[in-house]
């Protein structure tokens, strides 16, 4: 039987994942826990353009009318980053939880506080090395965020993914 | 919006004839008008400092999305569209797959991260 394990939900997570299409396949790793503050940042519309639903926004209502979140306020906030940021945060540093989280300077600052972050490129690995998903399907995902994510990073997950698969 | 208060400037012939213009063409007062063009202005300008903050690694999202006074979705579709790196080498790729791979007992993925 696959372990679960508990994670903190960034908002940065949830953009770029969105765009690899590999946010339907966290439910079969992560209880997902979110802060108000990210519920906030996925869910809050323009309020020049108040009819317009970011489909990041409408995957969200999907799965939260399908209960896949539990929604957990931290105790208190480090004062760091942006209101999101420093919720998420500072959940799964109280809670000891995995952090999904794909940008850069939050990322870099929890995993420096000994927080277990997930970035996007490389739960797309675990997918292909889980079995989950086929080479081609990793390399699309990875492809499809291609322009947000730094060469470099990209060409690490390619290799793994070779490594995967050869 | 809050209470407003008034400001004046001050505009070169050119311009003023522009916003009659303008005005005209979009049935608008002046006032009416200028106050548009200003607040669409000011809101460009605070997402392009926010942008810049954020591309100099000096912010993140969120708080460049807090500076611009924007919608975290609406300021992230701003970096998405101008193909800005959210996410760079720095993460260490080796040590997140390490303990994704200790934490869901991935042998073939503790394989991939101890040779990287």
């Amino acid at each position: 039987m696959k372990t679960i394990q508990p994670a903190s939900l960034d908002t940065s997570f949830w953009t770029i994942g969105y765009h690899a299409e590999v946010l339907p396949y966290l439910f079969d790793y992560f209880k997902i826990f979110v802060v108000p503050e990210v519920e906030d940042e996925i869910l809050a519309r323009d309020v020049r353009f108040p009819n317009i639903v970011y489909g990041y926004s409408k995957l969200y209502q999907v799965f939260k009318e399908d209960r896949r979140f539990q929604i957990v306020a931290p105790q208190s906030r480090l004062g760091q980053f942006g209101r999101g940021e420093d919720a998420a945060i500072s959940l799964a540093l109280e809670h000891n939880w995995m952090l999904l989280i794909n940008d850069v300077r939050p990322h870099n600052y929890a995993r420096a506080r000994g927080i277990l972050t997930v970035s996007v490129p490389a739960f797309v690995v675990l997918l292909l090395s889980s079995g989950t998903i086929h080479k081609s399907a990793a390399e699309a995902k990875l492809q499809a965020i291609q322009y947000n994510t730094s060469p470099a990073l990209l060409d690490d997950a390619k290799n793994a993914i070779v490594a995967l698969t050869s | 919006m809050s209470a407003t208060s008034m400001k004046s400037i001050h505009l070169a012939k050119e311009e003023i004839e522009l916003v009659r213009t303008l005005a005209e063409q979009e049935y608008l007062s002046e006032s009416v008008l200028i106050e548009k063009l200003f607040r669409e202005g000011l809101r460009n300008h605070l997402k392009e400092i926010a942008i810049t903050a954020y591309t100099k690694g000096m912010v993140s999202i969120g708080e460049a999305a807090e500076m611009a006074k924007m919608p975290y979705l609406v300021f992230f579709e701003e970096l998405r569209c101008r193909r800005i790196v959210v996410l760079d080498e720095s993460i260490n790729l080796k040590a997140e797959l390490s303990d994704l791979a200790e934490k869901f007992a991935n042998e073939r993925l503790a394989k991939v991260a101890e040779n990287m």
